[in-house]
């Protein structure tokens, strides 16, 4: 996706300027891919719901300031997911609640087919990775970015994103194979 | 770890377990309706004059406003800079100067502008004595004097006597001794003038004291008769308060309204202390006087 086209800044030209269309415009773009992303770092709908609200409440605040992104702002809005993720995780550290969420989404074992039991192993196991390695592979497997996009949203070369991947995925070996 | 492995079997696996459960629409719909809320009560706050706000496009009204905004207020800012000095400099303009209009206006709007009548009789009194000092400054630079002077000085004096005559007893028997005195102190200097005034102006002066003594008379007449000094203001189709008056095309005497004809000529006399009256000396009671009999006030032999 190209951020930088003049639709975007023109849209944020006007979210600044509080326009509720362009307000709505925004939230209708960029709230479901965020929600899914929440959701995948989270496993918990309600716990997705709120850090998508808190995510666009404070892009509104900014924005009001006459402040916040004038471009690229889909790494903004996950910018500020991934921080109020990386807080909760601080303060409730994902245990056996997240994981029992997260395994209540897919059919008992006895029921399923391999096919869902490995899809349960591996969201389980990605829970287990550091924060950084577990937001490389949301975004780079689940949300389809490019490894461009996810260096600047981290603020960090792309060789440093493939470093961080290269060693997420060999966690996620290490895990899935215990 | 083999690469190849990762490549070929952990990366498919992962792509494959990425669907997450689907976003409940009624919790999106709440989102968005709380999202939304919160950007209408910052536009409130940020723009408690605009109704909604700025919910319009790609206006270039909008996009401007901050600029358009400036450029009215230094707009106004020149106006009213440009008023007032008007205003300033048209204060001490004579009659033969291009900004005494202006003067004129602003007098008549102060005039109008004052609710209360005391104070406009004030005003009204303070404008006849500018009018004879316009007079005065004009002969002393030779030049000459336009009758439309003597008619607003009429029109202040009249008005002056007219608010007057609606006073009660005794204040409009403190206006009318406070009027006499300052057409006298006028009439006094307008004698002055006429001795040493250029040949033309001479007429002009004339009619002014003329005009100055008429109205000496009329308000010392309203302290001798008051009922009869209220009738005769009450019958008279006086010029409005704020009217303007129309050029003078000649300068003829005025026809003054007076209780009853000059049996003087022209000139300063010896003033005469009014006549000792038990309602309005030093020490009498307080309220108006029902009887209304004649007082002295100041005459002229």
């Amino acid at each position: 996706m190209n951020l930088e086209t003049p639709t975007e800044t023109e849209l944020l030209r006007l979210a600044r300027q509080l326009d509720s269309r362009a307000l709505a415009q925004i939230y209708d773009q960029y709230s479901p891919e965020l929600y899914r992303y929440a959701m995948r770092l989270l496993g918990n709908p309600s716990i997705a719901e709120d850090c998508v609200a808190e995510a666009f409440s404070r892009l509104l605040r900014v924005l009001a300031a006459g402040k916040g992104p004038r471009d690229h702002l889909r790494a903004y809005l996950y910018r500020i997911a991934h921080n109020w993720i990386t807080d909760l995780y601080r303060r409730e550290p994902p245990g056996e609640e997240l994981d029992e969420s997260i395994s209540s989404d897919a059919s008992p074992p006895e029921d399923a087919t391999d096919q869902n039991m490995q899809r349960v192993r591996i969201r389980q196991a990605v829970e287990k990775l550091t924060p950084d390695q577990r937001q490389v592979i949301v975004l780079k497997f689940w949300q389809d970015w490019e490894n461009e996009e996810i260096a600047r949203l981290l603020g960090k070369p792309a060789g440093a994103v493939k470093s961080i991947q290269h060693r997420a995925l060999s966690a996620l070996q290490k895990h899935l194979q215990e | 770890m083999d690469r190849k492995n990762i490549e070929e079997t952990l990366i498919p696996q992962i792509r494959d377990a990425k669907d997450a459960s689907p976003r409940d629409p009624q919790a999106g719909a709440r989102g968005r309706a709380r999202f939304l809320a919160e950007a209408a009560q910052l536009r409130a706050a940020a723009f408690p004059q605009s109704g909604k706000g700025r919910s319009g496009w790609a206006s270039p009204f909008r996009i401007r406003r901050p600029v358009l905004k400036a450029v009215t207020a230094a707009l106004i800012a020149l106006c009213l800079f440009a008023s007032a000095a008007t205003v300033l400099a048209a204060q001490n303009s004579l009659p033969s100067q291009p900004l005494y209009g202006v003067k004129i206006q602003m007098e008549d709007a102060g005039l109008r502008l004052t609710a209360d009548p005391s104070a406009r009789l004030a005003r009204s009194m303070l404008l006849a004595a500018r009018r004879v000092q316009e007079i005065s400054i004009l002969v002393e630079r030779d030049e000459t004097v336009p009758g439309t002077v003597n008619q607003r000085l009429r029109l202040h004096i009249e008005t002056a006597l007219r608010l007057a005559a609606a006073q009660s007893d005794d204040r409009m028997y403190a206006s009318l001794l406070r009027i006499q005195s300052e057409l006298e102190a006028q009439e006094r200097k307008i004698i002055g003038l006429q001795g040493r005034a250029p040949e033309n102006d001479r007429p002009v002066l004339e009619q002014t004291r003329a005009i100055l003594h008429q109205h000496w008379q009329s308000a010392g007449q309203g302290i001798e008769d008051p009922p009869a000094f209220r009738n005769l203001y009450r019958r008279q189709n006086i010029i409005a308060l704020t009217a303007t008056p129309a050029p003078a095309t000649t300068d003829q005497p005025p026809q003054t309204s007076t209780l009853r004809a000059p049996d003087h000529g022209p000139g300063p006399k010896p003033r005469v202390t009014p006549t000792p009256n038990p309602t309005h000396g030093p020490g009498r009671g307080p309220g108006p006087n029902p009887s209304a009999t004649p007082r002295g006030g100041r005459k002229r032999p």
